[in-house]
């Protein structure tokens, strides 16, 4: 199982929230970035955590800095919108771009994505909670924007359009450190994705992997406050689930 | 000792992190496209994208001659994960294509059913054909990042450098003939364990 530390970025700093909202300073993207580095981890994703609201993207400079140290995989997200943005986040050193607000308002553009940098570089980020009618419903905009879309068929779109990977946030449980969100796991292995996933959101401590490491198989999970807060250890972590 | 390293930027997909990687390690380089002198003694071919969308950017242009050259001169070729795949005879992404043709093989999609696509991840990676003080031997076991959906099947298991498993599938990791060296694997994204693997190259080449 790959272990990802995520980073979400607002305005040049490391930020961290709860259920994506109410965000806290944390510290220096390259410097944290750089210790995961250095801690072992398997890929790092950057995250603009704002850039969709208002959309923009700061991150490029950050990327570029970064990656003249870092030599493992880097995914970089939020508001990237078009074939030039995706084109900007690889020339800035980004090895996959996750994409969720621009993929939702335009499914094409997936296809066109895979198609031109490869479907391995196109990742797809899903934010979801259960709606009232108790249905897995995709949202955008960190967490903001309910979207009407059913996550299974949400999933199925994004196949056939040729994603390579699928981030997977689950935002009632995103930041809580309370542990990952079972009902959606066992609901994603039930679905049998032909591509690998991220599973994103909730982990607060080691048994929290332990409790879903055998529902996941080629996919990865993705690891924010537990680690920025550093109530484990990157080094823990891959000496246990190797 | 390599001395002076040329990256062919043909196409798409970051080829940044091959050119930091290489800095970061000390080796002079620069992008085929940045070069004033042209004085290399190792080419290398990046990788990302599809093989029938990289060899309608190579075919019957420079940059084909440019390889064919480095092949005839017998500088250092290095094909990194698609650019490893590109030096077969052909591969089946999106449409039959033609490769370059300088390893005889072709690159076929992994035909193993209930297998995720694209293959993703580190793996443990074993060398052979290698010769017993090669520092190849170094890196036996070592894992190595990974991510394609293509595999290379070759026609002389005398080319196979390196080979990794995807579960129980057994895949071509790495391949070599005269001055050509592939690897499915990216080196530049397999932290220290792949810069050494490329200080290694250089230094002994």
């Amino acid at each position: 199982m790959r272990i990802i530390p995520r980073i979400d970025i607002k305005n040049n700093f490391v930020i961290k929230g709860i259920n994506l909202e109410g965000v806290r300073k944390i510290g220096n993207p390259n410097d944290i970035g750089l210790k995961y580095y250095n801690d072992k981890a398997d890929e790092l994703i950057f995250m603009d955590a704002v850039a969709s609201l208002y959309g923009r993207n700061s991150l490029f400079d950050i990327i570029k800095k970064c990656t003249k140290k870092i030599f493992i995989p880097i995914t970089v997200g939020g508001g990237l919108r078009s074939l030039e943005d995706i084109s900007n986040a690889l020339g800035s050193g980004a090895d996959k771009v996750a994409l969720n607000s621009a993929a939702v308002k335009n499914p094409e553009l997936i296809k066109t994505a895979s198609q031109t940098f490869g479907s391995s570089t196109i990742v797809i980020s899903i934010e979801t909670k259960k709606n009232q009618k108790n249905q897995w419903e995709i949202f955008t905009a960190t967490g903001r924007d309910p979207t009407g879309i059913i996550l299974e068929d949400w999933i199925e779109t994004i196949q056939k359009f040729g994603c390579g990977e699928i981030l997977i946030t689950s935002i009632d449980c995103e930041g809580t450190k309370k542990g990952f969100d079972i009902d959606l796991i066992n609901l994603l292995k039930k679905m049998k994705i032909k591509v690998p996933m991220i599973i994103s959101g909730g982990c607060g401590n080691l048994q929290h992997i332990e409790d879903i490491k055998d529902k996941l198989s080629d996919d990865a999970i993705a690891l924010g406050s537990v680690l920025h807060y550093n109530l484990i250890n990157l080094r823990q972590i891959k000496d246990k689930f190797k | 000792m390599i001395k002076n390293v040329c990256i062919l930027n043909y196409g798409l997909g970051n080829i940044l992190s091959l050119k930091n990687a290489i800095t970061h390690l000390g080796f002079k380089n620069n992008f085929y496209s940045d070069m004033v002198e042209k004085n290399y003694d190792c080419l290398i071919l990046p990788g990302v994208g599809s093989f029938a969308k990289a060899m309608s950017l190579l075919k019957g242009n420079k940059l084909e001659k440019i390889i064919q050259d480095a092949r005839k001169k017998k500088i250092l070729i290095i094909g990194i994960c698609l650019g490893m795949q590109l030096l077969f005879d052909r591969g089946y992404e999106e449409k039959l294509t033609n490769g370059l043709s300088l390893i005889e093989g072709e690159i076929k999609m992994i035909d193993k059913l209930n297998l995720k696509l694209p293959h993703v991840g580190w793996k443990k990676t074993q060398f052979l054909n290698i010769e017993k003080n090669s520092f190849f031997s170094k890196f036996e076991n070592q894992k190595f990042y990974y991510v394609h959906s293509y595999v290379a099947k070759l026609n002389n298991n005398k080319n196979i450098l390196a080979t990794a498993y995807y579960h129980n599938y057994k895949f071509i990791a790495g391949v070599k003939k005269e001055n050509l060296i592939g690897f499915q694997f990216h080196p530049e994204k397999s932290g220290e364990v792949g810069l050494e693997l490329i200080n290694d190259l250089f230094r002994n080449y």
